[in-house]
């Protein structure tokens, strides 16, 4: 009897489960983006703020999530809670080469990414001691996959750091580095960049341009498949409402520092002498996948390479 | 007529054991099924035989066993460790009552504080290697056992503290050959919490702190596996940080709890019972 009984509680919550795994589309007249919180997102927030998604899709309704990382993006829209996200290239890849169905969409921004280091006596990576840690914020990240290529090339010996990173968030990695814990190196990106910069002693040895060799984009739009294929419409009013952002951050920096210094909490003067300066830059073409795709295969952090058609949207 | 709230006898401590394992069989089976009815995607729920693949890949390839080991050490040094502080905080708290009143307070404000909370200040404090990861696991266990050993300490016979006077046993003394004997099934019970508390805060402390020293420990692991997308790998850390949890706690704590509680009594008695 009491075996009948479980078989019934059983034969009930199945369907329940499965309901619960598959129900990941609701009514799409609302778009859920994902927002992280970074001068790089900037052209993301002023659009939100300004509310120019709205204006360029009007019937749509908006939802935002915060997201912490790019990790919690690709597991949200996996989970079918989000249309899409922003994130560097890498992430976005493994999440592509491990059979994500989302494709980028958008370049939101350019920028100085950089390691700097504390530690006496280390001018390149070539000087860096075995004991000594490196902050950034996981592995996979764009900060990594740049730390391994310049290794790659400078060292000729990709991972060589790899048993060495420590996975801090950008601020933690600020707090570490002026604390002077073993955590000697950061690679992180603006504003910690030129925060960290102005620490006695602390230096820049190596420049995420130098370290890719040559441009390339920081943070793109990512949308799943699924959006992309059912709203073209929303999709294209998104990638409109982004550009405008950019656009406008790129023309009118002083009014863009005056609008989000409170956002951002910053001194609106700081904020605008990033926001004139070459350490951030806005919106244009996504750079530098394939070159991104080349080494990380090459290197076996992605096992199948995929032709850029399929990687970025026309 | 027995009920499920029958006492545990050992045939129905045997049944008990049974049951669970069957109920386990039925997970797996029913995982299985939802995930081929369902057609949902793998990166969501992989398949069984994936998982299985990735944990023997992981315990003779990979690096689970050293991470795994690595972890038991961490975990196991900050529980001694916390347990001897618990054991010094006691003795203190005995001396007066000025000291036990602020370490009540004391044990009182940190006991429901999660050891994470206070990240930003252990990482100003101890950077973010091994110290920081210990700190967090002694946060975690010492209250707890503090607690527990204090409440047994206050619960012994006033006979057993009349013996002590009578031998005129120091303070230290009085606390290593009567009260901690006599308050050992609070101890025990103590630790129990500690354990659970202690590695729960480690795996969490991991996956936010990154890896502890060169390799990393569970936390790490299924921190890697999360961001590189690796979803067997993370369902197979996840399955060894639920099977060590509960077989530490099942198999090793409770069986030694049992034995103790049969030795010396429950937690509440005086004491005057045992052997």
């Amino acid at each position: 009897m009491k075996l009948i009984k479980k078989l019934v509680i059983c034969i009930i919550i199945s369907p329940l489960m499965i309901f619960f795994f598959t129900s990941c589309t609701e009514d799409k007249r609302t778009v859920t983006l994902a927002e992280q919180y970074g001068l790089a997102y900037a052209p993301v927030s002023a659009a939100r703020l300004k509310g120019w998604f709205k204006e360029e899709v009007p019937e749509t309704e908006f939802k935002w999530q915060t997201a912490g990382n790019a990790a919690t993006v690709r597991e949200s829209i996996l989970a079918g809670k989000l249309d899409g996200g922003f994130m560097g290239i890498p992430p976005y890849l493994i999440g592509k080469d491990r059979g994500m169905k989302w494709t980028a969409a958008a370049a939101v921004a350019r920028a100085e990414l950089g390691l700097v280091t504390v530690q006496p006596g280390v001018d390149t990576l070539g000087d860096i001691p075995e004991n000594m840690r490196i902050a950034l914020p996981q592995p996979g990240s764009i900060q990594h996959i740049l730390l391994a290529m310049a290794a790659d090339r400078e060292l000729g010996d990709a991972g060589i750091f790899d048993n060495r990173l420590i996975t801090l968030s950008h601020p933690d990695g600020l707090t570490a580095l002026m604390a002077g814990t073993e955590v000697k190196a950061h690679f992180t990106s603006p504003p910690y960049l030129q925060k960290e910069l102005m620490i006695p002693g602390a230096r820049l040895i190596l420049d995420g341009n130098e370290a890719f060799g040559g441009e390339f984009t920081f943070i793109i739009a990512v949308f799943s498949d699924d959006f992309i294929k059912s709203h073209p419409e929303e999709l294209a009013g998104v990638r409109r409402a982004i550009q405008r952002g950019a656009d406008w951050l790129n023309e009118n920096p002083d009014e863009a520092a005056a609008f989000l210094a409170d956002y951002y909490r910053m001194e609106e003067s700081e904020l605008s002498r990033i926001f004139h300066s070459a350490a951030l830059s806005y919106g244009g073409d996504i750079l530098g996948m394939e070159d991104f795709q080349d080494f990380m295969l090459k290197r076996g952090y992605l096992k199948n390479g995929l032709q850029d058609e399929e990687l970025i949207l026309p | 007529m027995k009920n499920s709230f029958s006492p545990d006898t050992e045939g129905n401590s045997y049944r008990h054991r049974h049951h669970r394992w069957l109920w386990l069989a039925g997970l797996l089976v029913l995982w299985e099924l939802i995930r081929r009815i369902s057609g949902v995607n793998p990166l969501l729920m992989p398949p069984l035989g994936d998982i299985l693949m990735e944990l023997v890949h992981g315990i003779f390839k990979g690096m689970l066993v050293r991470r795994w080991l690595l972890s038991m050490a961490l975990v196991c040094g900050g529980l001694a460790a916390g347990t001897v502080l618990a054991m010094i905080l006691v003795v203190i708290s005995s001396t007066g009552r000025g000291a036990s009143s602020f370490l009540s307070l004391i044990s009182s404000l940190m006991h429901p504080l999660p050891g994470l909370a206070l990240l930003p200040l252990v990482i100003l404090w101890f950077g973010t290697g091994t110290p920081a990861v210990l700190f967090i696991i002694i946060h975690a266990v010492l209250w707890p056992i503090f607690v527990n050993l204090e409440s047994g300490v206050r619960s012994l016979a006033p006979a057993w503290t009349g013996y002590a006077r009578i031998l005129k046993l120091g303070r230290w003394e009085t606390f290593i050959r009567i009260s901690l004997p006599g308050s050992f099934p609070h101890l025990i019970s103590g630790i129990r919490t500690g354990w659970a508390r202690s590695w729960r805060a480690f795996i969490a402390a991991e996956m936010v702190f990154g890896a502890v020293g060169i390799l990393g420990g569970l936390g790490w692991q299924l921190f890697e596996s999360r961001v590189m997308m690796d979803t067997p790998a993370l369902y197979s850390a996840l399955l060894v940080v639920m099977l060590t949890g509960m077989a530490m706690e099942e198999i090793i704590l409770a069986r030694w709890e049992n034995r103790v509680r049969r030795k010396w009594g429950e937690p509440g008695d005086t004491g005057m019972a045992a052997e």
